[in-house]
């Protein structure tokens, strides 16, 4: 049971960075209709630039430079949406998609390039250790409360912004009908620029968040990218809830396979869930399927 | 003025002992095409498939579990790739031909990075150090091969079924609409497309003095990937003169020293071509509108496949 419960935890502590990194890939395909694959590398950008700035500028605060990171992922996706997505908008989809996968790819190489293709870590921000809960035989390490605390934090301000803002308003007026929203005299490429840009800065988060707890390379993102990719599916595509529900629900999966079986297969785990959610219930669990309208 | 020479010569040879890999890359190329440009899917594993092909292949000429004479191994290691990989391409069809393509993306890349991994993993196949293969086929096979998969790939596109992938990929709507099954159709696809990279997949064992997991990463499925878009999405004579210049790229780079930036160059040649030149690099040419060519080859059916040669409806 405790070995049950302490799966649970750390699956929890995965999954809400999945959750993060989820949510971008859902308010991109919610407003655009586009699995933009560059989103894992956007998560790598702010890992590094989260590790330059406290690498580099000793005394730097860790929420000085979790700014950073987020705002220097954000500011990339909005400059390769600009570059690469916005002149595709009217051609046809499998040039837009080919464009994203190159970008990702684009953007692994520059990483390596110019960070090289060593690990590089991040100074310690924590006192190392754990709390036991010693009834339940339960450890939950600090940096495990720090990512669960904070991702509850950007998940609560993503939901006042798109609820609470005029911007938010916006965006789900663009979401649900582009042109109906352009008549209105919505500002739309203004509004995709910024979908970007909170998506990715979420995305940036997670990657200082990742970096604290593993390392920082130029493929980190390629992994978290998949799972959280499936995890927007399994909550439902374009569904910010479902993409919260379905992060965790991957993170919990894959730590009770890799737990209980073993830990080669998780990757593998990932996939199987995404083919069986797409032959079952290809909707996911809170999405709705559009009817196509001639 | 010796060093221009010399790296001419170093080419020459470099383009001669690359022979049977382009001709691998010509089949893998022609393979994606089928699916991305022909069918206008949108398939980003195709190494997945490769990887597949290559190591039921290789398993069986390694292991030759029925003692079989070697001609008779390779015929099995042949069909049986050719036949798994199709299968391969068939369960990952059958969930996402429903769907809208970019579900099949996201599929045939998740196939190609958990297929890569198995193979790390897997011990009965080397794991990560591979296995040593036979080599059985010669350049004049794989070529001989080559050219069966273009007349293939040709007679296809001018059959009714390629007339209906066609009318399937410039309108879903429309083409439901006068009887083109389209989940089936789409199932059949991705089933021959794998079933060509399957095929690529067992010439290369049995060329090849080994084969290891590294070398079926997610970068080689982004090289045909750059072939098909080079060449020009459906366009058949573009797409195997990209096959052919893409494949000796890395060797060109290799000699110039600048391996490292390989899938640099890869990735920044895809964004060029889809933002600047989506049609590819004939545009809509083919080797039969050549002046000398003209007026003894007609091909009889639509003339102009290549994605992007149309006028795109706003």
């Amino acid at each position: 049971m405790s070995e049950f419960l302490q799966f649970l935890i750390n699956g929890l502590a995965v999954g809400s960075m999945y959750a993060l990194i989820a949510l971008g890939y859902t308010m991109v395909y919610g407003i655009i209709q586009l699995i933009n694959f560059a989103h894992g590398e956007f998560m790598m950008m702010g890992a590094f630039v989260g590790a330059f700035t406290l690498n580099r500028l000793q005394g730097t605060p860790l929420a000085v430079a979790l700014v950073i990171s987020m705002l220097a992922a954000g500011l990339l996706a909005v400059l390769v949406e600009l570059v690469a997505y916005r002149p595709l908008r009217r051609q046809p989809k499998i040039f837009v998609l080919t464009a994203a996968i190159a970008v990702s790819v684009l953007l692994q190489n520059l990483g390596r390039i110019v960070f090289g293709s060593s690990a590089v870590s991040f100074p310690a921000q924590f006192p190392q250790g754990s709390i036991g809960l010693e009834s339940l035989g339960v450890w939950v390490e600090y940096s495990q409360l720090f990512v669960l605390g904070l991702s509850l934090v950007l998940m609560a301000a993503l939901w006042l912004i798109v609820h609470k803002t005029k911007i938010g308003a916006a965006m789900r007026a663009t979401s649900q009908d582009i042109d109906a929203a352009r008549l209105m005299g919505i500002n739309t490429n203004l509004v995709i620029s910024f979908t970007f840009f909170i998506g990715a800065s979420l995305a940036g988060a997670v990657g200082v968040f990742y970096g604290m707890q593993y390392s920082v390379d130029p493929l980190m993102g390629v992994q978290p990218g998949l799972a959280a990719f499936v995890a927007a599916v399994l909550g439902g595509i374009g569904s910010l809830p479902g993409a919260m529900i379905g992060g965790l629900l991957i993170g919990i999966i894959e730590n009770l396979v890799a737990g209980y079986l073993s830990s080669t297969y998780q990757g593998a785990i990932t996939f199987v869930l995404l083919i069986l959610v797409l032959s079952i219930k290809p909707t996911g669990l809170l999405g709705r399927m559009a009817p196509v309208k001639v | 003025m010796t060093s221009v020479i010399e790296f001419f010569t170093s080419l020459g040879s470099t383009i001669f002992s690359s022979l049977d890999l382009i001709g691998v890359y010509v089949i893998l190329a022609l393979g994606l095409n089928l699916i991305n440009g022909m069918a206008g899917m949108f398939s980003i594993g195709h190494a997945g498939f490769w990887a597949v092909g290559a190591y039921t292949a290789a398993a069986i000429t390694v292991h030759d579990p029925l003692s079989t004479p070697w001609p008779v191994t390779l015929a099995l290691s042949i069909i049986a790739a050719i036949a798994v990989t199709g299968f391969a391409g068939l369960v990952l069809a059958l969930p996402c031909s429903r769907l809208a393509g970019d579900y099949l993306a996201i599929a045939t890349l998740g196939f190609s990075i958990i297929v890569v991994s198995l193979l790390y993993n897997l011990d009965f196949v080397g794991a990560a150090t591979g296995l040593s293969t036979p080599t059985y086929v010669s350049k004049g096979f794989i070529w001989l091969m080559v050219a069966l998969s273009l007349l293939f790939y040709y007679r296809l596109q001018y059959s009714n079924l390629g007339r209906t992938i066609l009318a399937l990929r410039e309108d879903e709507i429309a083409a439901q609409s006068i009887g083109v099954n389209r989940v089936r159709l789409k199932i059949l696809v991705l089933v021959l497309g794998a079933g060509m990279a399957g095929l690529a997949g067992a010439l290369f064992a049995n060329s090849a003095t080994y084969i290891n997991p590294a070398g079926f990463e997610f970068d080689q499925s982004i090289k045909i990937l750059t072939m098909v878009v080079l060449g020009g999405l459906g366009s058949l004579t573009g797409v195997v003169l990209a096959a052919v210049l893409l494949t000796l790229l890395p060797e060109v780079l290799r000699l110039v020293n600048l391996a490292d930036y390989q899938m640099l160059v890869f990735s920044v040649l895809l964004i060029v071509m889809v933002l600047v030149r989506p049609q590819g690099i004939l545009g809509r040419k083919e080797l039969w509108d050549l002046p000398l060519l003209r007026r003894y080859w007609r091909p009889s059916g639509p003339l102009r496949v290549a994605l992007g040669s149309v006028e795109v409806k706003s």
